[in-house]
């Protein structure tokens, strides 16, 4: 099995690149070799590569105000499909005259988005930011009303 | 580490990093001790795995216990963690009763790593145990038994890793973890 090399690698408009390769690059100003301990470290980083820098030391440093707007983003995202799936068991429920079910579908989607409101700035570590999660994404509500839908 | 001087629980805080206080714990305590029970465990989802014990594995390969239902995490379990925990944005990762002999040999969890929080409601006699190296005794912290204990510790994804595993000698033991960021 051959080896692979990892970079981050500055590009022409100053911006980072992650890059693999199965050959070593040659040292250029810009690129950063990375050890197998180095990528162990900077996982997150190169998952939140757009918001990293390499400081005057050659390190990569990350702005965690960017990290918390783009995890912030992908959980609106996410809150965004789910209820979009949940919007289609109320109007199953409705069709059912469920209003019980309807109500508590409703109440589930108001919650994820009265999430969106916290106030998250308190959180500058990266690795925590990652752990931000809204409490109902995690849960199967789709089988759980859908059961109580149609009874089974 | 254990402190009982002046709320309605116990907690160990294993990370250091103080343990999240809940409010409404009357809720959050009878919540837990409605789950406590043969009946619950009995109708539970259960898990029974065995092997040869591995205690670098992310999962422990001996396990034996019953999980609380997806329709009483979400009507009755999630809505209560909400409440009784504003100031955390949390994911709920366990959902466990231990009846009387079932336990959780070592593992990491190392392939989530985070805070973690254990919020555990024991009828009977039972124990949480854990260790930073294999070369270490294990830390033996033990349940109230008809109340809450609460513990928080973190998961590594590298050495050191936290090593832990749960043994219910007696009684029924409710078991719900959280990973958790603190908004506040």
């Amino acid at each position: 099995m051959s080896d692979i090399y990892r970079y981050i690698e500055t590009i022409d408009d100053g911006s980072l690149i992650f890059t693999e390769s199965s050959i070593m690059l040659p040292k250029i100003k810009g690129r950063l070799l990375l050890s197998d301990s180095d990528f162990k470290k900077y996982t997150l980083h190169i998952k939140y590569i757009n918001c990293c820098s390499l400081n005057e030391n050659a390190e990569l440093e990350v702005d965690s105000v960017k990290v918390l707007s783009r995890r912030v983003q992908r959980i609106m995202y996410d809150i965004d499909d789910k209820s979009a799936e949940l919007r289609k068991l109320v109007q199953e429920a409705a069709i059912f005259d469920n209003k019980e079910v309807a109500r508590e579908i409703a109440l589930v989607i108001k919650s994820m988005n009265k999430f969106l409101d916290s106030d998250f700035s308190n959180i500058t570590d990266v690795n925590d930011i990652e752990q931000i999660t809204c409490p109902e994404l995690q849960l199967d509500y789709e089988k759980h009303f859908t059961n109580k839908i149609y009874g089974i | 580490m254990k402190n009982t001087s002046q709320i309605k629980y116990t907690e160990y805080d294993i990370h250091g990093k103080g343990v999240p206080a809940p409010i409404h714990v009357d809720q959050l305590e009878n919540l837990l001790k409605s789950f406590a029970n043969k009946e619950t465990y009995d109708n539970g989802d259960k898990c029974n795995r065995s092997g040869d014990l591995d205690p670098y594995s992310y999962y422990a390969v001996n396990s034996k216990n019953a999980r609380i239902t997806n329709d009483d995490i979400i009507t009755h379990l999630a809505p209560t963690l909400k409440k009784c925990f504003p100031n955390l944005a949390f994911r709920i990762t366990g959902n466990f009763i231990y009846g009387p002999g079932d336990g959780i040999d070592e593992h990491t969890n190392a392939n989530d790593p985070s805070d973690v929080m254990y919020i555990t409601y024991a009828t009977g006699k039972s124990k949480f145990s854990y260790r930073y190296s294999q070369e270490e005794p294990l830390i033996d912290t033990y349940d109230d038994i008809n109340g809450l204990t609460l513990r928080a510790f973190t998961l590594t994804d590298s050495k050191p890793f936290t090593f832990h595993k749960v043994e219910c000698e007696t009684g029924y033991r409710v078991s719900i973890g959280i990973r958790y960021v603190k908004l506040f």
